[in-house]
């Protein structure tokens, strides 16, 4: 979120005059008198800009990748990202599933409906440097119960910080892969499934 | 005035100026990953690699009794006690439903039979699948018979781990008569089965 912040002052020194024009501003609304005697003004301006963070004007993941028969190949696709931050950020991502999931769901033992595959997140700062981390994608579900560590959504606090800004670099990526599925449960027959959303915060 | 009209001008330019910076406040992204599994059936040994075949070889020993007709501990068995060792193996299957296919010819030996002996011996074939959901799916087929409604079923889920598949052979039968004598030689046979995912 992007936020500027300007502040006005304004300090009038007026002659009394009785025949005084009333100048008032619609901003903080000092009054200021002028008449046929010199009118002196101070008008001190200062401003700050807040943290900016988020995704790049078409810089954001998206996108569809498919996977192929995922008990018979590995697999792997990047999603590229620019982030446009002023300042640290964090980024997280979130799993809907925690995995490949399937629509049938097998209620017999040694059958699975849900296969695993790990989500790499990269991030790169200015000056260079760059920070990794990687989750199986059943720690990235919000119901996990030993969550991934940039599990989403992203705060000030939670997610990957990359710092010490990252303004429209390039090389950002979410990774997906997986080795072809061996086991131990089998994959029931059918199309699998996963989405992942990822969100970004300033860091403080 | 004049100072009035600046201030009014710097607080529309603050206004102008801050509108893209809204704009850019893109914070969520959204990938999807999609993959897909096949119906499919492979043979995978305990400890092996997946293949499309597998070969076994049920010896049953010497087929005569001492006067020379087949055996009665081959006439007795049956599927709960077969003759020789059912070969054994698993098959995976990631599909709900499994067709299940046997058949099977004579044993048989290339010496020529004269009145009174034989150089085949009929059988019946067996392939039974342990299932997931619990108990076992069967299908058979009787050498004398052909081809029946038995060779083929179609069955569920088949049972995930250890050896789900057993093929056997029983109920032997000299052709041509309980008395007829076996003529001396090998006997083969060879019993085929298909174990395919249904659509």
């Amino acid at each position: 979120m992007s936020m500027h912040k300007i502040r006005i002052g304004l300090t009038a020194v007026a002659a009394t005059c009785p025949s005084a024009v009333l100048a008032q501003s619609t901003i903080a609304g000092p009054t200021a008198y002028a008449g046929g005697a010199p009118v002196s003004l101070t008008l001190p301006v200062t401003a700050s800009v807040g943290g900016r963070c988020g995704f790049a004007i078409g810089g954001a993941p998206s996108g569809s990748f498919d996977a192929g028969q995922i008990d018979q190949s590995g697999w792997s696709n990047q999603f590229p990202f620019t982030l446009n931050c002023n300042g640290a950020a964090r980024v997280a991502v979130t799993s809907a599933n925690g995995g490949l999931r399937s629509a049938t769901q097998p209620s017999d033992a040694g059958y699975a409906g849900i296969a695993p595959y790990q989500v790499k997140l990269n991030l790169v700062g200015a000056g260079g440097g760059s920070v990794t981390d990687q989750c199986e994608a059943a720690t990235l579900a919000v119901t996990a119960s030993a969550p991934c560590s940039f599990i989403g959504p992203a705060t000030q606090s939670q997610g990957l910080r990359v710092a010490p800004s990252s303004q429209n670099l390039a090389g950002a990526y979410l990774q997906v892969s997986a080795p072809a599925y061996t086991g131990p449960a089998i994959l029931v027959q059918g199309t699998y499934s996963d989405t992942l959303t990822v969100t970004v915060s300033a860091a403080l | 005035m004049k100072t009035m009209l600046s201030l009014l001008a710097a607080t529309t330019a603050v206004a102008i100026a801050t509108a893209p910076a809204q704009a850019q406040t893109v914070t969520t992204g959204t990938v999807n990953v999609t993959g897909s599994v096949l119906g499919r059936c492979s043979v995978v040994a305990p400890g092996g690699s997946a293949t499309q075949a597998f070969t076994g070889t049920i010896a049953l020993g010497a087929l005569d009794a001492a006067d020379g007709t087949l055996a009665t501990g081959f006439t007795t068995t049956t599927s709960a006690a077969s003759g020789g060792t059912p070969v054994a193996t698993r098959v995976v299957c990631t599909s709900a439903s499994v067709s299940l296919a046997i058949v099977a010819d004579r044993l048989s030996t290339a010496a020529a039979a004269v009145s009174g002996y034989s150089n085949e011996i009929d059988y019946t074939a067996e392939m039974q699948v342990a299932l997931a959901a619990g108990g076992n799916g069967t299908v058979t087929y009787s050498t004398a018979a052909g081809a029946t409604a038995a060779n083929s079923a179609t069955v569920g889920r088949l049972a995930a781990s250890g050896n789900n598949i057993a093929v056997k052979a029983y109920g032997f039968s000299t052709r041509g008569g309980a008395s007829n004598l076996l003529v001396a030689g090998n006997y083969t046979s060879t019993i085929t089965v298909n174990i395919q995912p249904v659509a």
